[in-house]
């Protein structure tokens, strides 16, 4: 059994939204990947010694922290930016 | 003497892995692809070794706490830069990895060739991968020579240089014989090996200086942040942003460091690797922390690390603190950590150079068919071996104050192939011509800009009326590169849309013409009206119309 509403006048409609879609993901993921750019050159945001995180200055802390928190952003930018080889 | 049992224990034992890698997968060495890219096998596991050993160098362990022990905040910088270049990585080395691929290439120069089909071009990018990896495999032997005072031995002429030459013969001799193989499977040992040292380090250093609170309340205030520029001079943070996203561009645009991603298995492998090396980052943090314990630390008493900080200066400050605070068979450990994580990177990075080097000046041209394979694999050694021989004598040649210099020099010229590569993605490219200039422009006025300061420095400062700017060269000269790419790109253009406008309204004049006088000769006009509207090049008979 075919369905009528897989095929037909929806064909056409359907590829420009899968293509907008598609760019919405692909904008996502740069703008996640962007964000711990942007926060580890705002350098007057943690240029400041308090408050101290077990006795590490707040600039050294701050920086640790985004080494940490990386990988979480990549991760969801692979999820936003899938492959072209990936289904 | 247990120091120098220690370490022996732990390197020979690595050296004859470096050896034994060649019978790794029962390849043929001789082939270009396997001496070179491991076989293109390399699964997650081995591809975050691999990158891993070959990104996290001396530079981290050597230079950049050196750089906290003598300037202060200023390089915190790299910790900045690694968690810009991760995501830098992210976007620009699955599709270099699917497009080399795809195409066979060895290097990024390669690529460059395929997509301007320069061959001049494509050998520009391949002189200047090897002009700055050079001054980066120089930073290896510094970290070599640091190394062996470690080990009870005096850091004088004789006694500085004997071990240096033996490691760079060790180096040489298992580059050469097992390619990319031997550093992949040193890479394994030297990262458990510095993960051990940082473990102890940041355990033992504290312990000794009455924990980290006391070490940071001792350090001055003017250490710990960027001084904040004054009036017209924007002073350090400008200097902080530039490096970090200077180096951050420049980082995989480096030979070793695409060298380490094209032998990965594929680029969902390379993906995930840029998602998992972070981890690496935080030792590099760790080791960061260590340069303010070295500015608290006092070495008197400690004749060895008095000795090696006066002949070594600031770059010593990681093995001094070793030598006042670890146990002395750690020493041993340590020093044996610094020598495989030197030896990985220089021999990717020799590996890396050698592959441009044969690509792009001793072989044809990629569209002449497949690498002659045997040939190119003996030619390839050769040019590792005077890469290293190269870097050596620049180590003894060229006087940096800090071991950093010699890596971010690099980078200034690394740099300057961005716009050569990521150009090279787009479909509609500028022409290889405009690239070139570009290029040129800006290594010429990246090395001027450093040589004004005496290869001392490479940060200059900008006069823009009447702010004062102290920026990176690399990004300076970068900026003057793609104002020429781009400029030349658009001029290009220009020209060329005025040249296709122009032939346009000639062959429309044409046509006019050719319509007035058919429309004179012609008794019927419908045929007239009919070769006017029809484009002249389907003018003739349809090949339908022929006939059987």
């Amino acid at each position: 059994m075919i369905d009528k509403r897989a095929c037909g006048p929806a064909a056409p409609t359907a590829r420009p939204k899968r293509r907008l879609r598609a760019l919405a993901r692909v904008s996502g993921g740069l703008l996640v990947l962007l964000v711990p750019c942007v926060a580890v050159l705002d350098v007057p945001a943690f240029n400041r010694v308090e408050p101290r995180v077990f006795g590490v200055p707040f600039i050294d802390a701050y920086l640790l922290f985004w080494v940490l928190a990386l990988t979480p952003f990549l991760i969801l930018a692979a999820y936003l930016m899938p492959s072209p080889d990936e289904p | 003497m247990i120091r120098l049992l220690v370490f022996a224990l732990i390197v020979l034992p690595v050296a004859g892995l470096g050896f034994r890698a060649r019978r790794w997968r029962n390849a043929d060495l001789r082939s270009l692809d396997e001496w070179a890219l491991g076989g293109r096998r390399l699964g997650t596991f081995l591809t975050w070794f691999l990158l891993g050993g070959d990104l996290y160098t001396a530079y981290t362990f050597i230079a950049v706490p050196a750089l906290i022990f003598g300037v202060g905040a200023l390089g915190l910088f790299a910790l900045s830069y690694t968690i810009i270049a991760f995501p830098v990585g992210f976007l620009l080395l699955p599709p270099l990895w699917r497009a080399c691929k795809r195409a066979g290439h060895l290097t990024v120069a390669d690529f460059v060739e395929e997509r301007y089909t320069s061959r001049s071009l494509s050998r520009m990018v391949a002189l200047t991968g090897v002009m700055a990896t050079v001054p980066y495999i120089a930073l290896q032997l510094i970290g070599l020579e640091l190394a062996f005072p470690l080990l009870g031995l005096p850091p004088t002429s004789v006694f500085r240089d004997l071990p240096l030459a033996l490691a760079f013969a060790l180096l040489a001799a298992f580059t050469v014989t097992s390619g990319l193989r031997a550093p992949i499977w040193i890479a394994v040992v030297k990262d458990l090996l510095v993960y051990i040292l940082v473990l102890a380090l940041v355990v033992f250093v504290p312990a000794s200086l009455g924990g980290w609170g006391h070490i940071f309340a001792s350090v001055p205030r003017g250490r710990i942040l960027l001084p904040e520029g004054h009036g017209s001079n924007l002073g350090l943070p400008a200097a902080f942003v530039t490096l970090a996203v200077g180096s951050a561009l420049a980082l995989f645009l480096y030979p070793h460091a695409v060298t380490g991603a094209l032998g990965a298995k594929n680029d969902a492998t390379v993906r995930r690797n840029m998602m998992l090396l972070p981890a690496y980052s935080f030792v590099l943090g760790l080791l960061l922390l260590l340069g303010y314990a070295a500015t608290v630390a006092t070495f008197a008493g400690h004749p060895e690390a008095e000795a090696g900080l006066r002949t070594f200066g600031p770059d010593d400050a990681v093995p001094a603190l070793m030598l006042t605070t670890l146990p002395r068979w750690m020493i041993g450990l340590g020093a044996a950590a610094l020598v495989t994580g030197a030896l990985v990177p220089a021999s990717v990075m020799s590996i890396a150079s050698a592959n441009l080097l044969i690509g792009s000046f001793a072989r044809g041209p990629s569209s002449e068919g497949t690498p002659r394979a045997g040939r190119d694999s003996r030619a390839a050694r050769r040019a590792a071996l005077m890469v290293m021989t190269i870097a050596l004598l620049f180590v003894i040649a060229v006087p940096f104050t800090y071991a950093i210099d010699f890596q971010l020099l690099g980078g200034v010229w690394i740099l300057q192939t961005l716009p050569a590569v990521t150009l090279a993605f787009v479909r509609r490219r500028p022409p290889s011509s405009v690239v070139f200039l570009g290029l040129m422009t800006g290594l010429a006025s990246g090395t001027w800009w450093v040589a004004s300061t005496g290869f001392r420095s490479v940060i200059v400062t900008l006069s823009l009326g009447d702010l004062r700017v102290p920026c990176y060269a690399a990004i300076v000269a970068l900026a003057l590169n793609l104002l020429v790419t781009c400029g030349g790109w658009f001029l290009g253009a220009v020209a060329e849309t005025s040249r296709r406008y122009s032939r346009c309204a000639r062959s429309l004049d044409g046509m006019e013409n050719r319509s007035t006088v058919r429309t004179r000769d012609r008794a019927k006009p419908s045929e007239s009206q009919h070769t006017d509207r029809a484009d002249p090049g389907l003018s003739g008979p349809l090949p339908y119309n022929e006939g059987p």
